[in-house]
């Protein structure tokens, strides 16, 4: 397979992109580069790629270079030559699906296959999670609400949480959590919750990486064990309501972050 | 630009336009799925359970989202779609109403698409 790589000048990709959309219809992946620039990379999948002089026109001065090669037709071979599912988050845990190579030793390598299911780490709002969770002393109870592939559940357990629960209102996220847990060698608890309907496990932490109306269910029935929660899953503008929601049942911001247009959340009980 | 790939495009009595789209999209790939010229272009870039939507306006006069434009959580699994989520923009006076609905195929790498967008008439 075909793959093409333009990388061009940051502030111009918006409109190499309008030029070039129109004529890639897989989609182009937009990958930081060096020097204010962006790699925009793209591969012949359903269809073939403009010939080499097609795409410098269309780039025009914005290109800095151009490299073409042939790729594997197989996604996970390809994923597995850039080397570029895993992440580090916090300098300590190393989060990675089965194709990618490990981290450097000393990191707690997590490893979370999708399967059927959602959520394999490459997210944002996983990413911020973890980040968050890793200021938290890992002891007692924890609960992952809305756990996809169970990247949080499974990298709770192996921080030292005990017991942990996962859980999603999917059916296949189910299975994808146990089967990533035994990988991983620990144990989650994994079923499925509506937690529209129903309360969450109780826990001393709690991560919920749902939409925000999600939220409002979960802090309407949120248990007086839970001591930091970590709310994800939202955009900024949903910020204020979720803070309302939780300052309700006795929790306070203490830290958060924001990336790719979503926002991560921790609280914790004020006490006093 | 020129018509876009895998896009319909039909004028509606009264000054409307119908688009449709239906087309696969590496999963971390942002693509076009419609297009109006002299008005908007709508991308999407689906990652992992979630879609990115972004919209070029090509328009002379303003363009904003009056329903959705953040992210959306998009549940899609292999086989057919289970869901489809309602958009609106309002560019330049002109409501667009837009409906996206996906599904995945897990062994090729792709999401699948497909779209419908009506553009009303100008005011």
């Amino acid at each position: 397979m075909r793959r093409v790589v333009l990388r061009v000048r940051e502030d111009a990709a918006e409109d190499v992109l309008d030029a070039l959309l129109a004529h890639l219809a897989d989609g182009v992946h937009e990958r930081p580069a060096p020097a204010g620039a962006v790699d925009l990379v793209a591969h012949a999948l359903t269809g073939p790629l403009p010939p080499r002089e097609e795409l410098i026109l269309m780039a025009g001065g914005a290109l800095m270079s151009l490299d073409e090669r042939d790729v594997p037709e197989d996604w996970r071979e390809r994923r597995r030559l850039d080397r570029g599912g895993g992440v580090e988050i916090g300098g300590r845990v190393w989060l990675r699906s089965p194709l990618d190579p490990r981290g450097a030793h000393g990191l707690l390598d997590v490893v979370i296959e999708r399967g059927s299911a959602f959520g394999t780490g490459a997210h944002p709002t996983t990413r911020m999670c973890l980040s968050l969770m890793l200021d938290i002393e890992p002891a007692g109870a924890f609960a992952d609400l809305g756990c996809g592939a169970g990247a949080l559940a499974i990298a709770a357990a192996m921080l030292g949480f005990e017991p942990v629960d996962a859980v999603d209102r999917d059916e296949p996220s189910v299975g994808a959590v146990d089967e990533n847990a035994r990988h991983n060698g620990v144990e989650v608890r994994a079923y499925a919750l509506d937690l529209l309907a129903e309360p969450a496990p109780p826990a001393r932490v709690v991560a919920a990486n749902v939409p925000a109306a999600v939220h409002q269910g979960v802090a309407a029935q949120l248990a007086e064990t839970v001591e930091h929660l970590i709310a994800s899953g939202i955009r900024p503008e949903s910020r204020a309501e979720l803070l309302a929601y939780y300052a309700a049942r006795g929790l306070a911001l203490r830290d958060e972050r924001e990336e790719g247009g979503w926002l991560a959340l921790a609280l914790e009980r004020a006490h006093g | 630009m020129a018509d876009l790939p895998g896009q319909l495009t039909t004028a509606l009595p009264g000054g409307g336009i119908a688009l449709s789209c239906a087309k696969p999209i590496e999963e971390g790939a942002r693509a076009a799925l419609l297009y109006a010229p002299g008005l908007f272009r709508l991308d999407i870039t689906p990652r992992e359970d979630t879609l990115k939507i972004q919209v070029r306006n090509l328009s002379s006069g303003p363009c904003e989202w009056t329903d959705g434009g953040q992210p959306l959580v998009l549940l899609a699994f292999d086989g057919p779609a289970l869901s489809a989520h309602t958009l609106r923009i309002d560019v330049d006076g002109r409501e667009v109403r837009v409906l996206v609905s996906a599904s995945r195929e897990t062994e090729r790498g792709l999401m699948r698409f497909v779209a419908q967008g009506l553009v009303g008439a100008p005011a």
